[in-house]
């Protein structure tokens, strides 16, 4: 291969990292742990360019004096683990988030040694040639004798975070929080296929231009999460829960109940104390649904304006709307509201009485105003 | 170029492309633009690995190779213009809310025409060798008329870039065309990739960039819908927070900004009587008697909530801002005069004005707009 058409086939995956890092600054990726996904995405250009550089001295391998071999080789290395590592570390506070006791962050910080280690024997592998060696007369590369230990070190801490992720899976209980996880676990495949390609054939540089396609995909996850999520209250919008519902249909997996909830005097509450607390009045709501909800794998929506749907598969159905109930009252008292939330509900059974999605969501919007109208416009 | 150089460039656009098609099926709703676009993300993929093939199948010696290579190389040519037309009648549908080819009109058939002789020359290669011949080490060598393919493309691309350019052109308002020049822009790029590759020999970067021009033009696309409410087709709420942000932040170059907080008059009745199918439908109405009013305006739309809207406009006076609520109110009126309305549609307005050096905060602005609202609304149904 020649300098070209190496440079060629690092061109595509570099410029996709590219638009992935532009792509990462939008006002919706303000997470916390973005900064690490960013970094790996810089990481994984930097060794893109190191690795191009690594090929031609290949080729021309006396045009460099060896010193400078010895660098750009150790400096590909130490990429490639500090990219490893700081994946292993975004899955595992991807999917854990805030839910790491103080006993486990410590745990996830002695992570670091196994890190540490390679790349002290990385760093000294001119006097120990334990990870490989520049000949000082041809300048040719030659693998040392634990020059798998880096490779290991790699794939185990990308292997470990999907391994974290898979039973973080099996933990979580609500829908998207269990996709995200069950995502997170498989993605490693890509860099893995790429560097068993790579080991399969040397020429094949599958290795960090599957890496890139990964990451890429993550981002991709990131932008279609926020095309299926309501930007106020960050339920589902009402989009994905057509297309849940769908989908639920096509493979007749819809069970349990189809709620449709409303919050009574929504109306009074935008006008006596502004739209900004209607908007807070929306998010308190939402969050009380993922509370009570969210531990029974339900899935929960935003559906128009003060609108929720909710479906989910209660052992008793009643007892969850009233644990709704006064979770919401509790809120209410806590935060010291100057108003009472209280959500009207109409529910369908979506095995025993739905012919459809569309017949579900109409029966359960006539029970909810026949409550409403029953109670006086008010009560449930 | 060996097949391992080929494996190392194509693969990583046809993980994209796959990338892409996964993300495509997990959309919340399909559209049959979507659906296109999904055809176009396939087509190029299948372009790619007949390319592939054609690659495996060169020069090697077995029984039945040659034979191998010629078919192997035909399919690839002749799927080419597959991966065009599918762009091409993405473009289109896109535009004109119809397929290439529900109706057929003379300037279709004259376009046709060049895919009719670049068939003809293609399938009589065998004997012309005009595209291209096998050789007897069963190795591809280019014909005489071997630039006949890279025309073709070009040809349609342009085509599709012409399209996208008079759209662009014809925009009503800034950020049409903006979105409008960004789509011509994705379908320029395997234009200009088609120009560096026939000047310089041994790049080869036509497909991957086409994979890359897909890409954009997909995340585009997808960024969009995140913006937008996907009832009223209107931006949501989301990108109303982004704007205000983006128009009141302290280091931002600051015109004088109006913010209209409009509220449907008797909304929950038309839900209650009538059904919430109904009242989607007054919504939808409502956004495109605002949209209609804002026409050729820099003014800003977006959905607030339930049954609220919101517009930013540049209006520097209180009376300025009093002008443009009256026409905001009136629109409703004038689309109540149509004939064949099952409910009326009309609104309550509140409007609060940030002066140019003004700091001031979305939720302030919005407070202040809220007040007037509701006085409006108070005023109204006391009327």
């Amino acid at each position: 291969m020649t300098i070209l058409t190496y440079l060629q086939i690092e061109f595509i995956p570099f410029l996709t990292l590219v638009l992935t890092l532009h792509l990462s600054t939008a006002e919706y990726m303000a997470v916390r742990n973005v900064r690490r996904f960013r970094l790996m995405v810089a990481l994984v250009m930097g060794i893109l360019v190191v690795d191009a550089f690594d090929w031609y001295t290949v080729l021309h391998p006396l045009a460099f004096p060896a010193a400078l071999l010895w660098c750009s080789n150790i400096l590909y290395f130490l990429l490639s683990e500090i990219i490893a590592f700081l994946w292993f570390q975004y899955v595992v506070h991807q999917v854990c988030g805030q839910s790491l006791t103080p006993r486990q962050q410590r745990w996830l910080r002695l992570s670091v040694i196994p890190l540490l280690i390679t790349c002290a024997v990385i760093l000294t592998s001119p006097w120990n040639r334990l990870i490989f060696t520049i000949d000082p007369l041809d300048h040719s590369y030659a693998r040392g004798a634990l020059h798998a230990i880096q490779t290991v070190a790699g794939f185990a801490y990308m292997l470990l975070a999907s391994v974290i992720a898979w039973l973080r899976s099996r933990k979580v209980t609500l829908t998207e929080e269990k996709k995200e996880c069950r995502f997170l676990c498989r993605i490693v495949i890509l860099p893995l296929l790429g560097g068993l390609l790579q080991i399969y054939n040397y020429y094949l540089v599958f290795l960090w231009s599957f890496t890139a396609a990964a990451a890429f995909l993550i981002y991709m996850d990131f932008q279609s999460h926020w095309v299926s999520v309501d930007p106020l209250t960050s339920l589902n919008n009402r989009g994905s829960l057509e297309q849940y519902l769908q989908a639920a249909e096509r493979e007749q997996r819809l069970r349990g109940w189809l709620m449709m909830m409303d919050i009574d005097h929504f109306k009074t509450i935008n006008d006596r104390f502004g739209h900004i607390e209607g908007d807070r009045a929306l998010r308190i709501t939402a969050q009380a649904l993922k509370s009570v909800f969210g531990a029974s794998g339900a899935f929960l929506s935003r559906y128009g304006g003060d609108e929720f749907v909710v479906i989910a598969e209660p052992d008793d159905l009643e007892a969850m709307l009233r644990r709704c109930e006064e979770e919401l009252a509790r809120i209410v008292r806590e935060k010291n509201l100057p108003y009472e939330l209280r959500l009207s509900v109409g529910c369908a059974h979506c095995v025993l009485e739905g012919s459809s999605p569309r017949n579900l969501l109409q029966l359960a919007d006539q029970r909810m105003y026949q409550r409403k109208r029953a109670a006086g416009g008010c009560r449930r | 170029m060996s097949l391992t150089v080929h494996l190392n460039i194509s693969v990583f656009p046809m993980v994209l492309l796959a990338v892409i098609w996964v993300s495509l099926r997990r959309q919340p709703i399909q559209t049959t633009d979507n659906r296109l676009f999904g055809v176009l993300v396939h087509a190029t993929f299948l372009l790619l690995l007949l390319e592939l093939l054609s690659w495996a199948t060169d020069g090697r010696s077995m029984g039945g190779g040659r034979t191998l290579s010629w078919i192997a190389n035909l399919v690839y040519f002749g799927f080419l213009p597959v991966v065009l037309l599918s762009w091409l009648n993405y473009v289109y549908f896109r535009q004109r809310r119809e397929f290439l080819y529900t109706t057929l009109s003379p300037g279709k058939l004259l376009g046709a025409l060049p895919l009719l002789l670049y068939y003809a020359a293609l399938f009589s290669s065998p004997r012309t060798g005009w595209i291209f011949t096998v050789n007897a080490q069963n190795m591809y060598i280019r014909g005489s008329l071997f630039f006949l393919p890279n025309l073709l493309c070009s040809f349609y691309l342009l085509i599709a870039l012409v399209m996208e350019l008079r759209a662009a052109w014809a925009s009503r308002s800034r950020s049409e065309r903006r979105q409008n020049l960004r789509f011509a822009l994705f379908v320029a790029l395997p234009i200009l990739a088609g120009v560096v590759q026939s000047l310089c020999s041994g790049i080869w970067i036509v497909l991957p960039s086409t994979a890359i021009a897909e890409l954009l033009t997909y995340i585009y696309l997808q960024r969009l819908s995140i913006r937008k409410d996907a009832l009223t087709g209107i931006n949501n709420r989301g990108c109303l927070d982004a704007y205000l942000d983006s128009q009141l932040s302290p280091d931002a170059r600051r015109e004088p900004l109006c913010l209209f907080l409009l509220d449907l008059d008797h909304f929950k009745q038309i839900n209650d009587s009538f059904g919430h199918s109904v009242g989607d439908d007054a919504l939808i109405r409502a956004a495109a008697i605002l949209a209609g009013s804002l026409h050729n305006t820099d003014a800003f739309l977006a959905r607030y909530g339930g049954d609220e809207f919101c517009v930013a406009a540049h209006c520097a006076t209180p009376e300025a801002a009093e002008r443009m609520a009256g026409e905001l109110k009136r629109a409703f009126t004038r689309a109540a005069a149509k004939p064949g309305q099952p409910y009326l549609l009309s609104c309550s307005v509140g409007y609060a004005l940030a002066d140019a050096d003004a700091r001031i905060t979305p939720e302030t602005l919005i407070q202040q707009a809220d007040v007037m609202l509701y006085q409006d609304k108070k005023v109204r149904a006391g009327a």
